[in-house]
């Protein structure tokens, strides 16, 4: 408890308000990684061929690359530097000091993106031919480039591999960038990038005129942008799959007989939808712009972008729920507290009485507050909200305080607690666990709660500076 | 140099095709499909809707197939084989899931593909047909949801029937006592006759005086094997009387002459799987993220569950029940729609286009009512 947690509201919790903002900010950046290859590429194409109407296309198309790149792109990547640094402190500084080196160069490589991209789309009419493409190749590699180096620092959270960390400093800088996860990630994250170039053109093709040839050109060009995907997506997925840790492919799996609450089942159910909308989004393409280019409409375009943002989203996030319990994988668990330390409690039951030394006491950021209300906050927020996203009011239904509270002992007893697999072990003291699971209680039956406020019962203790 | 002749000879696509052809002639087929062209304008995304419906169909056949596999009827199987689908067969919740889900939306598009058909006149001369025979599969579809709803034989599935198989008798009873005040002498015996008349059908279809596994027994012998032959013969001629008379252009385009026509095959085909795609990624999407629940197992001595309503198709009615006696409100019900299965005869393309004109207040009057009291229908549940 190193730092001060931040609750936004008791309907919305950290992890759901960075899926928003992390949702749109992938969707965003990886159409622009998409769009940086596309354009100067479908340049070169007109350009050898001589095609003004083409080359005429491509400059209304960069003007919209530019507004998405340089507003949306940087504001949602502010967004997410902010949402992280709010609500898992912990887990950021900690990614901080391992990949400084990484985070430096993606900022200097997304500097030169916005600025080649800038002079990319005033040069149109401004520069000579061959130094406009030249910049549009900067600009296609430093596109590529910032989806290098992020690509390290994520994967390395799911796939730490060998250079799992026990400290932030430990295993080298390298090994740990170039994790297994890391080539698998990288080359899914390119091909959905130029799918959804792709995608885009296409949206934006399908505004011209029915009867202009460019129109049937582009459509079917654009159709051909998601091909490398056709190929290998379900190639890279297998690999990328092969490199998650078994205890995860046993959580993804979870759901494939029964789709209850309790697991996390919804995992594999979105990973399948993932899979899903793939393969009919490819499918769409082909029967849609690519072999029926006139009736293609822009409508159509729209539904297609639209389950391709769905993709995007669900597949970030399954990434997410793949770590879980882990917000690094094996070194942090979401609640911030540090595998390692657990570790040295020992696993044994006998041990267990390690996982009983105060919580509260550590950093004093919640003190005065009601104890139960300062661990929700602190150990449960991370991933359950009170009244919406995986609500606890919804899965503590029909438990009483006393079953509350056996439930949450259960999470205190190492290898022996049958939800060590998705769920993170709970720190307190005997006082501080019997305080949220009257905390709890209150919440899942705030009726029963609002009924006893007058009972002169021995109520929450408050937290300990 | 010898083998690879004889290998181009007898299996290049070329020799295929035409070794397949001497066997199967597809190419009168194939001829006819490149005739046939379909209008486009801008409402003709309407079109779509027929399509939706039938892809629909053939995945409620498909996961209903696979279904069979696992289900098994009977008061004392039905409802743990069901629960053994949700959780230990690999896959089983998703498959049911989709096979109750498709069956809403199926119910949904075979609605929307009835009232644009209405709206853009594709009943009238010489569509009528066509248009009865879309009547008898709206009400097949509705059937199906009827008898596909008491097959898990949870809580609300057997409420649901049982109100709904209590239905004609309240309303038998209610119309009895009516004919009892108003005829003196005759009205008793008229009275029993029509109760005993009533009590008929709901106790062939019970197979009894209630429900029991006899009636799971006979719902599912209609769901699975007689209802889904008389659809597909149905649907076989509503589709060839499709072909024949082709797609009707509203008539304010027609004489603006504001559209242009595509060959079916492949230009509207295309069109067609890319929207049964995306009709897919939906229905997979809904089944994945809200798997079909199931209830309690079905306790007929028990007190019917509080707030038990009908699926959203019976709200608007079930609304209207609420609010006017049982007998004016099923009096109304059985007039509107007989009205409306008879519309081709009211309204066949007069030179004025009066009636057609009233014909489309009527319809939209419809849709919104509809509408309205659906949704009043859930405000009610919550209030």
């Amino acid at each position: 408890m190193s730092f001060p947690v931040w609750q936004v509201s008791p309907a919305l919790n950290g992890s759901v308000l960075i899926g928003v903002v992390a949702v749109f900010h992938v969707f965003i950046a990886l159409l622009a990684v998409g769009a940086g290859i596309f354009l100067p590429v479908t340049e070169y194409i007109a350009r050898k061929q001589g095609r003004q109407d083409l080359l005429e296309f491509l400059r209304y198309h960069t003007r919209f690359f530019v507004v998405l790149t340089s507003v949306f792109g940087a504001v949602s990547g502010i967004g997410i530097w902010f949402t992280i640094s709010l609500v898992h402190p912990a887990a950021t500084t900690a990614l901080i000091h391992k990949f400084v080196f990484a985070w430096g160069m993606e900022y200097a490589i997304f500097l030169v993106e916005i600025t080649s991209l800038i002079f990319y789309y005033y040069g149109w009419e401004k520069m000579d031919a061959s130094v406009h493409q030249k910049i549009g190749w900067i600009y296609a590699g430093s596109a590529f480039g910032s989806l290098f180096f992020i690509n390290g620092i994520l994967t390395y959270m799911l796939t730490p591999g060998q250079a799992a960390m026990t400290t932030v400093t430990d295993a080298s800088f390298f090994q740990s960038f170039f994790n297994p996860g890391y080539g698998p990630s990288l080359i899914m994250r390119l091909l959905v990038a130029l799918s959804l170039a792709g995608l885009f053109a296409l949206f934006v093709a399908a505004k011209l005129p029915h009867e202009s040839d460019l129109r049937t050109w582009l459509l079917r060009y654009s159709a051909q942008w998601l091909l490398p995907s056709y190929v290998l997506l379900g190639i890279g997925g297998l690999w990328y799959l092969w490199t998650v840790p078994q205890e995860s492919l046993q959580a993804l799996t979870s759901g494939i007989a029964s789709a209850g609450v309790g697991n996390l089942s919804v995992m594999t159910r979105v990973v399948m939808l993932v899979g899903l909308f793939t393969v009919s989004i490819s499918l769409m393409v082909f029967f849609g712009p690519y072999l029926n280019p006139t009736e293609f409409s822009r409508w159509k375009a729209g539904g297609l972008l639209l389950s391709a943002l769905f993709v995007t989203g669900a597949g970030e996030w399954a990434r997410e729920m793949l770590r879980k319990p882990y917000v690094i994988r094996d070194f942090m668990y979401v609640n911030g507290v540090l595998a390692a330390t657990e570790k040295g409690f020992g696993p044994a039951l006998e041990d267990a009485s390690a996982y009983r030394q105060s919580f509260l006491s550590g950093g004093g950021w919640d003190a005065g507050q009601d104890a139960g209300a300062a661990m929700f906050k602190n150990q449960c927020l991370a991933c359950h909200t009170l009244t919406s996203y995986r609500s606890l009011r919804e899965y503590l239904a029909g438990r009483d305080e006393a079953a509350i509270h056996s439930f949450l002992q259960m999470l205190q007893m190492g290898k022996e607690n049958p939800y060590r697999r998705i769920m993170p072990p709970l720190i307190g003291t005997p006082e501080e666990v019997k305080a949220l699971a009257h905390f709890l209680s209150e919440q899942v039956h705030p009726q029963a709660a609002a009924a006893t406020a007058g009972d002169p019962s021995p109520g929450p203790r408050t937290a300990a500076r | 140099m010898m083998p690879l002749n004889l290998l181009k000879r007898y299996f290049s696509p070329r020799a295929l095709e035409h070794e397949l052809e001497e066997r199967v002639p597809v190419g009168p087929v194939m001829e006819v499909a490149s005739h046939k062209t379909v209008p486009i304008h801008r409402h003709s995304y309407w079109y779509y809707m027929g399509g939706i419906s039938l892809f629909l169909f053939v995945v409620q056949l498909v996961s209903g197939i696979l279904l069979l596999f696992h289900y098994q009827p009977g008061a004392e199987s039905s409802h743990a084989s069901v629960l053994r689908i949700m959780t230990k067969v690999d896959f089983g919740w998703l498959i049911r899931s989709i096979h109750s889900w498709g069956a809403n939306l199926m119910v949904f598009f075979v609605f929307v593909h009835m009232f644009s058909a209405f709206l853009m006149k594709a009943y009238q001369k010489p569509r009528e047909l066509t248009w009865w025979t879309g009547i008898v599969l709206l009400l097949l579809t509705i059937t199906f949801g009827f008898t596909g709803y008491l097959l898990p034989w949870d809580e609300v599935s057997y409420f649901a029937t049982k109100i709904g198989m209590d239905t004609p008798v309240n309303v038998a009873k209610e119309a009895g006592e009516m004919v009892e005040k108003l005829i003196p002498v005759a009205g008793k015996p008229l009275s029993e006759a029509m109760l005993w008349g009533a009590k008929q059908g709901p106790f062939l279809l019970k197979g009894g005086e209630e429900i029991t596994g006899l009636t799971i027994q006979r719902f599912f012998t209609l769901h699975v094997v007689i209802l889904p032959w008389v659809f597909i013969g149905v649907l076989t001629v509503h589709l060839i009387l499709v072909q024949i008379h082709g797609n009707r252009v509203p008539k304010a385009i027609e004489e603006s002459k504001a559209y242009r026509r595509v060959p079916f095959f492949p230009n509207f085909f295309y069109a067609d799987l890319f929207m049964w795609l995306l009709t897919f990624n939906l229905l997979s999407t809904l089944a994945a993220l809200s798997p079909w629940p199931l209830g309690p197992e079905a306790d007929p001595i028990a007190a019917a569950p509080a707030g038990i309503h009908p699926e959203w198709y019976f709200m608007a009615q079930f609304q209207i029940l609420k609010m006017l006696p049982e007998l004016v409100a099923i009096g109304l019900f059985t007039a509107g729609f007989m009205l409306w299965a008879l519309v081709p005869i009211w309204d066949p393309a007069t030179t004025t286009g009066r009636r057609a004109k009233i014909a489309t207040y009527a319809g939209i009057l419809a849709v919104a009512g509809l509408i309205l009291f659906t949704l009043w229908g859930y405000a009610g549940l919550h209030a």
